[in-house]
């Protein structure tokens, strides 16, 4: 990228099975506010505060047609403009930075929002797939994504114990971060005990109900400078859809991430990620998606990633941890879990991530992906 | 569902039916709440001003839009009605859904924007009458209540607004 934007604050809510009670509206206030605050930012149209409002949401998990117009008064849209992503944060943050890149606004609010407790989510996910064939199957993701599992750990030779692990280490990081919904301290039996969903994948092998918000604010180079002493800067994104159908695809591969990964590597100027990068902040529904998409995201090869994760490489403390906030394994709401990724990645390289803090981080890559057995995934790399 | 054969193409009907129904769960945090409260427990309608711009909310509502700033609690709320005046109607004669029945509402009913007599906001409710020779723009109506015991604590407590004379 030839012009630089930066990011200059998050805020987050705690993420909640069930926010009992709390109208979106005010969840979603919740963190707009705080990130008007930390930056003394206002929503103005003279070019002096926060030009424009992208909102991350969907239609069917919020029970209303075009999910950001309910939003526009507390998402400062209030006679201002607002346009709306219906996907996962990275790609509303990387949406956010192309309408800064385009010339048309300096400082873009983003907000993504969900509340996964207030209607049925297998349905929601079963109205997303293809009418003809999976509906009459009763597919949602999890179905979808059992499919996957048993391809890619039967070609990797990858363990219910591998990906126990996974879920063992999602839990001991998100003890350390605030936000997270219910971290606990697990062991590979529990995980192996815990009820399965849909072979191979288990209860806790799977993300659970969440409900949350979360907000950045985006700046062209000067004036992220002017607000913060230390913006956080988007070096590449690539976006990559992969084919609708599973059955089009090998599902024990994810090409779309590879595809989006080489671009926005690319486009920072990384040559070697695995070397190169200190953190992943990566977008996984299932326990095996974490492995499947280290690899995608090329910090390892093909088939490693559960070697990467017995040898310790990819814990905090290791040379590359991935999750450091627990991921979405431990909860966040669909839609949310991309901002938040970005948001943890801002964390991390700004070192205000507390005790999840990855010592001397420099370069993160943020990871946000859609569809059933991940057929859309946007990548995103943030450096100091 | 039966698939339906066209002269030539196939139709899938394809959507919820029978016992797993679509439904949501809104929550309406503590402003509408105790709005929908006030209505069923006290049959009193209230509106909110913002303490920076003064715009009056209808109902309540937690942030000012205009301004991005959270109301002061429950400090600025004015009751309403039950009286106001019509400033725009329409009659529907094409049925559409009550979500009380999930089926067809009766027609003709007639939607109208209400400004409230004590402050400047309106709100969109049903009038009585639906013949269009007895509605105007202007015209003085008053809110219905359900009776308190079969009051539940939504919009639905106003039954409608009827036309009085003054």
């Amino acid at each position: 990228m030839n012009e630089k934007v930066g990011i200059v604050a998050q805020a987050q809510t705690k993420y909640e099975p069930l926010k009992e009670g709390v109208d979106l509206s005010e969840m979603i206030f919740d963190v707009v506010k705080q990130v008007r605050e930390q930056t003394g930012l206002k929503f103005t149209l003279d070019g002096t505060g926060i030009d424009s409002t992208v909102t991350c949401s969907q239609d069917l998990w919020d029970g209303r047609t075009i999910s950001g117009m309910f939003a526009s008064d507390v998402a400062g849209a209030h006679l201002r403009p607002e346009e709306k992503v219906a996907g996962n944060g990275v790609s509303a943050a990387a949406y956010g930075c192309m309408q800064i890149l385009s010339g048309h606004y300096d400082v873009v609010l983003m907000v993504a929002w969900c509340r996964e407790s207030i209607t049925n989510g297998r349905l929601v996910e079963w109205m997303s797939m293809e009418p003809f064939v999976h509906r009459m199957l009763g597919m949602d993701f999890c179905a979808a994504a059992a499919l996957q599992a048993r391809r890619y750990m039967d070609k990797y030779s990858v363990t219910p114990e591998d990906c126990a692990r996974v879920v063992v280490r999602a839990h001991s990081n998100a003890r350390n971060n605030p936000y997270a919904q219910s971290p606990r301290k697990l062991s590979v039996e529990d995980v192996l005990k815990s009820k399965e969903l849909a072979s191979p994948i288990r209860e806790l092998d799977a993300k659970p109900t969440s409900d949350g918000a979360c907000a950045i604010i985006l700046a062209r180079e000067d004036k992220a400078k002017k607000i913060t002493s230390n913006p956080i800067w988007i070096k590449g994104f690539g976006s990559c859809y992969d084919a609708h159908m599973p059955g089009d695809r090998d599902l024990a591969k994810c090409d779309a991430l590879v595809s989006a990964a080489r671009q926005a590597y690319k486009e920072a100027g990384i040559k070697d990620p695995a070397k190169e990068i200190s953190l992943a902040e990566i977008s996984a529904s299932y326990a095996y998606q974490e492995l499947m998409y280290t690899e995608g995201l090329g910090l390892c090869g093909e088939g490693e990633a559960k070697e990467l994760l017995a040898k310790g490489v990819t814990d905090m403390g290791g040379r590359l941890p991935v999750n450091p906030s627990g991921g979405s394994l431990v909860g966040n709401p669909v839609t949310v879990d991309g901002a938040v990724r970005v948001a943890e990645a801002f964390l991390q390289l700004s070192n205000q991530a507390g005790a999840r803090q990855v010592p001397g981080a420099r370069v993160a890559v943020a990871h946000g992906v859609d569809g059933a057995c991940g057929q859309l995934h946007n990548v995103m790399v943030l450096g100091i | 569902m039966a698939t339906e054969q066209t002269q030539d193409l196939i139709i899938v009907p394809c959507g919820i039916h029978g016992e797993m129904n679509m439904t949501y769960r809104w929550g309406a945090g503590d402003f509408l709440s105790k709005a929908f409260e006030e209505l069923r427990d006290n049959g009193k309608i209230y509106a909110n001003e913002c303490p920076q711009c003064g715009r009056y909310h209808l109902p309540p509502r937690k942030v000012c839009g205009r301004c991005h700033v959270e109301m002061d609690g429950f400090d600025k709320w004015v009751q309403v009605g039950p009286r106001g005046t019509v400033l725009v109607y329409t009659v529907t004669l094409a049925p559409f859904l009550d979500p009380e029945t999930g089926k067809p509402r009766h027609v003709p009913y007639c939607v109208a924007t209400i400004q409230l007599d004590g402050a400047p906001c309106a709100l969109e409710h049903f009038l009585k009458e639906t013949n269009p020779e007895n509605l105007k723009v202007g015209m003085r109506v008053e809110a219905v209540l359900k009776p308190e015991a079969q009051r539940k604590g939504d919009l639905g407590d106003i039954i409608h607004f009827k036309t009085v004379q003054e």
